[in-house]
């Protein structure tokens, strides 16, 4: 079975979430902040991370660039209301999928197994 | 400053300490400013929120705080400051912001480098109000944020064990906030009794108010609260639109203050020789003047003729809630009088306004910001009686019109506006005398029957501090306008006319209410 962290501040939201990945067959584990993420990755690597980006502590943008200067190389999606084209520039692309908040249920799963490759 | 102090009474103490020593600091009168960006806002609160200061912002749901605080936020970001948005909402903030990008003050480019949007339930579910406090203390400090919304104040209170402890958490919250030098709103849909906690240990409160009155439904303001600054008292009326909040500050209490200058020497002509022959020169200047008439009497066409006069250095404004630019051209340009022209040359701006949902404080603003960016010398208001339509409260209407007419005066304007009677012919009774006394000048319009004919007829009923002449003058409306004086036998009936009906009962009176009189 497939781990998946979701990274998400709003309750509601990784609430959601979860539930749609657990009805799919997913093991979720669920960080509110990038930091507390981070934490959670060094300790239980996730199959996949879904990561927002406004969060407190740390935001899911500095978490991506942490992961990736760290070495993980795991397939992570940025889920935001932020465009995708109007990201920082500063910021080095590290995600590997962006979907757009608020999204439909279907959108989501079909985003996630293609990210996992259908596992 | 790290994490909480285990005693939070050590924290209170501690950071009262820090604060005492930052306000001997600053002298009382020196408090800074922060402007909301919110149109007529600034104005009620005499300046802008006060910085650092904690306030409430209660009203019920759809009242508009969503929106007055989104907008408040981009005000403050589009002056190169940073703004935190937390939301105390299980509910996602993402749906707020789809509806914010609606609006004129949505600038996507400053979210969320310059304004963020976070959630504290996460943070409420697994530490409580202290782990709230922690997020709100360490995500203001991180972001350098001088402006914090904290949505959803109610479900602090609902979470709180105790009363006591929601007033600890509210203090903690505004002592924070003024300890990192942010401004903190606090919103809220609760209504509470006033004398409840949150309100008297905040700085400020505003209360937004949702009203239905009949059929009108209409959004006020009102500020209850200012610690340290002053404040315009009441309730103002406030608009919600796609550019977001606006809000027009009650007329009485915004023009308050508002000194009338010395009645100016001089003379405005009427542009109608007669006429200012009556005044025994022309309107004093900066005066304002009531002509009061039936429908169809001559009232705009005395107004056209006064707007007639201005120039492009000395323009005039023609305010309308009836007739529409097009026909006001055609009207004027029937008597000789090229509106047309006047509009192209900046002589002249016609402002016609439908009624319709209008509010009066708003017109009254219009009217006012109108005159100010024409600089007009000349002001014509014609249908004063539509402001009486549209007041909730008509009581209002002889202070909001006191108020106008001494502020158009400290602007140098000679006022002119009209008012209908319903009285045809001579009225017994003016039945609007509060309006009269409110005028420097009130000319009366009215009805005679004399041979068969109906004629037009002006009395000057007053004139403040000038002499006039105290009769009443016939006059009719020709190609060249009005021109006073009794027309020719000819013009007065036609000749294919039928006979008068009444031509033996004419008893020469100027009105049949007058004969009947008379006859008794």
């Amino acid at each position: 079975m497939s781990t998946i962290l979701v990274v998400e501040d709003e309750f509601i939201i990784s609430l959601n979430a979860s539930m749609l990945l657990e009805d799919e067959g997913f093991h979720v584990d669920v960080a509110y902040d990038g930091a507390e993420a981070l934490e959670m990755v060094a300790a239980n690597p996730p199959d996949l991370i879904i990561a927002d980006y406004m969060m407190p502590v740390m935001d899911g943008l500095e978490m991506i660039t942490r992961l990736r200067a760290q070495g993980w190389a795991g397939p992570i999606m940025l889920v935001t209301s932020i465009p995708e084209e109007k990201l920082p520039v500063s910021y080095a692309r590290g995600h590997d999928a962006y979907l757009s908040k608020p999204y439909l249920a279907q959108q989501f799963i079909e985003a996630v197994r293609r990210l996992l490759g259908n596992r | 400053m790290g994490g909480r102090p285990k005693n939070g009474c050590y924290f209170a103490v501690w950071w009262l300490g820090l604060r005492r020593s930052r306000v001997t600091q600053k002298e009382p009168a020196e408090i800074d400013r922060l402007q909301t960006g919110v149109e007529g806002l600034d104005t009620v609160l005499n300046g802008g929120l006060l910085r650092g200061a904690a306030y409430i912002i209660h009203g019920p749901p759809g009242a508009g705080k969503t929106i007055l605080s989104n907008q408040i936020c981009f005000g403050h970001t589009q002056r190169g400051e940073v703004a935190l948005y937390v939301s105390l909402f299980a509910e996602s903030h993402d749906r707020m912001m789809r509806f914010m990008q609606r609006m004129g003050f949505y600038l996507p480019e400053h979210v969320p480098e310059r304004l963020t949007y976070i959630s504290a339930y996460s943070a409420l579910r697994r530490e409580g109000l202290p782990g709230v406090l922690n997020l709100l203390a360490a995500e203001t400090r991180r972001r350098g944020a001088t402006l914090v919304i904290f949505d959803g104040l109610f479900v602090a209170q609902d979470a709180a064990i105790s009363d006591q402890a929601f007033r600890e958490f509210v203090h903690e919250l505004q002592g924070q906030a003024a300890f990192l030098g942010a401004t903190l709103l606090l919103l809220t849909n609760q209504r509470r009794d006033p004398s409840s906690p949150e309100y008297t240990m905040v700085d400020g409160w505003i209360e937004l108010h949702d009203e239905t009155h009949t059929y009108r439904a209409v959004r006020l303001l009102e500020v209850h609260k200012q610690r340290g600054g002053s404040f315009l008292r009441g309730r103002h009326l406030f608009r919600i639109t796609n550019s977001g909040v606006q809000v027009f500050p009650r007329v009485e209490a915004f023009f308050r203050d508002c000194v009338p200058a010395k009645t100016a020497a001089g003379r405005t002509s009427w542009g109608i020789e007669g006429l200012d022959t009556m005044f025994h020169g022309g309107l004093p200047k900066t005066s304002s003047t009531l002509i009061y008439g039936p429908s169809g009497a001559g009232k705009t066409t005395f107004g056209l003729h006064f707007i007639s006069q201005a120039t492009p250095q000395s323009p005039a404004l023609f305010f309308g809630f009836y007739e529409t630019p097009d026909r006001l051209i055609a009207k004027a340009a029937s008597i000789g009088i090229d509106l047309a022209k006047m509009l192209e040359t900046g002589a002249l701006r016609i402002i016609w306004r439908s009624l319709g949902e209008s509010h009066v404080d708003e017109i009254i603003h219009h009217i006012v910001q109108q005159v100010v960016e024409t600089g007009a010398q000349r002001l014509f208001i014609d249908g004063l009686h539509s402001l009486k339509a549209s007041l909730i409260h008509e009581e209002r209407l002889p202070l909001i019109v006191n108020a106008l007419l001494y502020r158009l005066q400290s602007l140098g304007v000679t006022v002119v506006g009209t008012l209908v009677n319903s009285a045809v012919f001579l009225p017994a009774d003016l039945g609007t005398a509060e309006m009269s006394t409110l005028f420097n000048n009130v000319l009366l319009l009215h009805y005679a029957r004399r041979e068969g004919t109906l004629t037009r007829n002006l009395s000057i009923l007053k004139v403040r501090d000038s002499d006039y002449d105290p009769i009443a003058e016939e006059f009719h409306v020709c190609s060249k306008g009005i021109v006073f004086g009794q027309r020719t036998g000819s013009e007065r009936r036609p000749a294919n006319a039928s006979p008068d009906p009444a031509a033996s009962a004419d008893t020469g009176y100027d009105s049949p209410d007058e004969a009947g009189r008379k006859d008794r």
